[in-house]
């Protein structure tokens, strides 16, 4: 069997690892090849020993050792430390920064043999639905590239869907992984909140935060995901084995939040596609009933205070002081406040206003108190539903991948982007986009994909009716 | 109630110079995004008394520390600024 490098699985890459016909070190060459030709400018850099990695990994498997990540290469956004190797957040703050440890992801990864091939880019501290916002560079959709490839984790979808690495990592705390995921037509899953650590992924919303992979099929997802869950004592939000029941029985009933679909923007071609989608997983024998969730539609409004509140605190630590950019100034405060000036883009800027704003005596409990009270509302809601339905689905984006540029001019349409994705980060629970189709816009065929939502450490039950959808569409 | 929004004092709270950026056009931003998000309101009135999630934060032991210094050098390798002794310099406070 040849490797199809565009479309080939971690799954494809394992069989013919262990057939014999590849070796890790001759994956990393293909993939490196791809990679020095990309044109879609996903990568902020590759690294330097991935050939030693890739020695490594083939001595393993000469030594017996078997795992479904052994010799396979990934990528990793660009917020995710690895010890020893630069890592920017994809914001000039962070330009000449190098990890001094490891995230307890990358700890997991490398124990499983997995050859990290480089980093992605991404929207400057994850802030973002395009790469627009990188401080280096704009990442091009590999469908049209002419076309944003979504955001934050723009970088890693682009790369997988150009097929430059079999599968990479992205974090999500409004739709980061799942948006550019459905963008470029490829999985993008995030987990229950709690069940990856975060320890050495760089902080942007610490209650909404995760890290997920983004893969060419769910069975790859699954993988990865398995690889790097589970509870650490460096994340003390982690959660262990027992906190959440597990599903018992195969998932049966699929809820759909009508009310939701009729958002302002939500396109015609979206909702066709989302009908089509639906009637699939009817023909894969799952029920679709429809249900009442009003809490849902307002988790953006909610987001859009508790992002930034806690984006404020988070980027406090950038000052110019122990590590990253400092400006020459003659005391500390204008240090402080020229180190920000110069490190920070503009929208980590309007964020970091609007965070301090709603955390601002006089107006903490008009805004930051009365979205944690509604947030409070959602989870319950949440979980009201999945004591009726093993699973929620919506369309992941109300529209296919714009157009580099179209809404740099204003933030609040871009932030419209993450309408059917942010109430998983606000719940807490996991959430998974898939491949449903495309949508033709001038000449070019656009992903599009199909999301899906279930109760907390739920996430076998999304990776079955995943997978039982995929099966459906061949 | 956000119309006052007052950019150079919440930019001086933030910490941030705004440099060139248009302070207009960003406190129109702000109140914007204000406006939008005010409708948590209408949620957060079902509410009831706060109640603790499944997870909880916790405390690890206060065992096994690590070696003194382990980290020092490559913690201050990062440093825009350290002087012989190893102590990482800032300009004055005042």
């Amino acid at each position: 069997m040849s490797i199809h490098i565009k479309t080939a699985t971690i799954t494809d890459l394992q069989s013919a690892l262990s057939d014999g016909e590849e070796t890790a070190v001759s994956l990393a060459e293909m993939y490196l090849d791809a990679i020095s030709g990309d044109e879609t400018d996903a990568f902020l850099g590759t690294y330097d020993d991935v050939r030693e990695q890739a020695q490594a990994a083939d001595q393993r498997r000469a030594d017996g050792e078997e795992s479904p990540l052994l010799g396979i290469p990934l990528a990793v956004k660009d917020n995710i430390l690895i010890d020893g190797k630069p890592v920017s957040a994809g914001s000039k703050i962070l330009e000449d920064y190098v990890a001094p440890y490891s995230a307890t992801v990358i700890d997991k990864l490398q124990s499983a043999g997995a050859v990290l091939v480089g980093r992605t880019n991404m929207d400057e501290f994850a802030m973002g639905s395009s790469t627009e916002h990188s401080a280096y560079q704009t990442t091009k959709n590999p469908h049209d590239t002419g076309r944003v490839p979504g955001g934050s984790s723009g970088g890693s979808a682009a790369a997988v869907a150009g097929g430059l690495v079999p599968a990479a990592l992205g974090s999500d705390t409004g739709g980061s992984v799942r948006q550019p995921a459905s963008f470029c037509g490829v999985v993008g899953f995030k987990p229950t909140y709690g069940a990856v650590s975060r320890y050495g992924l760089i902080a942007m919303g610490s209650s909404l935060d995760q890290i997920g992979p983004l893969t060419h099929s769910v069975a790859d997802a699954e993988i990865i995901h398995n690889t790097i869950a589970g509870p650490d004592k460096r994340d003390s939000t982690t959660y262990a084995e027992g906190i959440y029941g597990t599903p018992t029985d195969a998932p049966k009933t699929i809820g759909v939040p009508r009310a939701l679909l009729d958002t302002d923007g939500v396109s015609t071609d979206v909702k066709e596609n989302f009908t089509a989608a639906l009637e699939n997983l009817k023909s894969a024998g799952y029920e679709i009933v429809d249900i009442e969730l009003p809490a849902l539609a307002e988790a953006l409004a909610m987001y859009y205070i508790i992002m930034p509140a806690e984006v404020s605190s988070n980027l406090a630590r950038y000052d110019g002081v122990s590590y990253g950019l400092r400006t020459q100034d003659a005391d500390l405060f204008t240090q402080y406040i020229n180190t920000r000036r110069d490190g920070f883009g503009p929208e980590v800027k309007r964020r970091l206003l609007l965070g301090t704003y709603v955390l601002s005596a006089g107006y903490y409990d008009a805004y930051y108190r009365t979205a944690v009270r509604a947030r409070q509302v959602l989870e319950k809601a949440f979980t009201e539903v999945f004591s009726k339905v093993d699973a929620i689905a919506t369309p992941t984006t109300p529209a296919p991948a714009f157009r580099i540029g179209d809404m740099s001019d204003d933030p609040l349409e871009m932030y419209m982007q993450d309408v059917f994705t942010v109430g998983a980060n606000i719940g807490g629970v996991p959430a998974i986009s898939i491949p449903s189709g495309t949508s033709t816009i001038e000449g070019s065929e656009l992903p599009l994909g199909l999301q899906l939502m279930a109760a907390n450490n739920h996430e076998d039950t999304l990776f079955t009716i995943g997978k039982d959808f995929e099966q459906s569409q061949t | 109630m956000s119309d006052d929004i007052d950019i150079e004092k919440i930019s001086k709270l933030a910490r941030v110079d705004l440099g060139d950026a248009d302070t207009d056009e960003l406190a129109a931003n702000i109140r914007d995004i204000l406006s939008y998000v005010s409708s948590v309101e209408k949620v957060a009135g079902e509410a009831g008394a706060p109640e603790v999630g499944a997870v909880r934060n916790v405390l690890r032991e206060d065992t096994d520390p690590h070696e003194p210094g382990a980290y020092r050098e490559a913690l201050l390798r990062e440093a825009p600024a350290v002087d012989e002794d190893g102590f990482i310099v800032v300009p004055p406070i005042l």
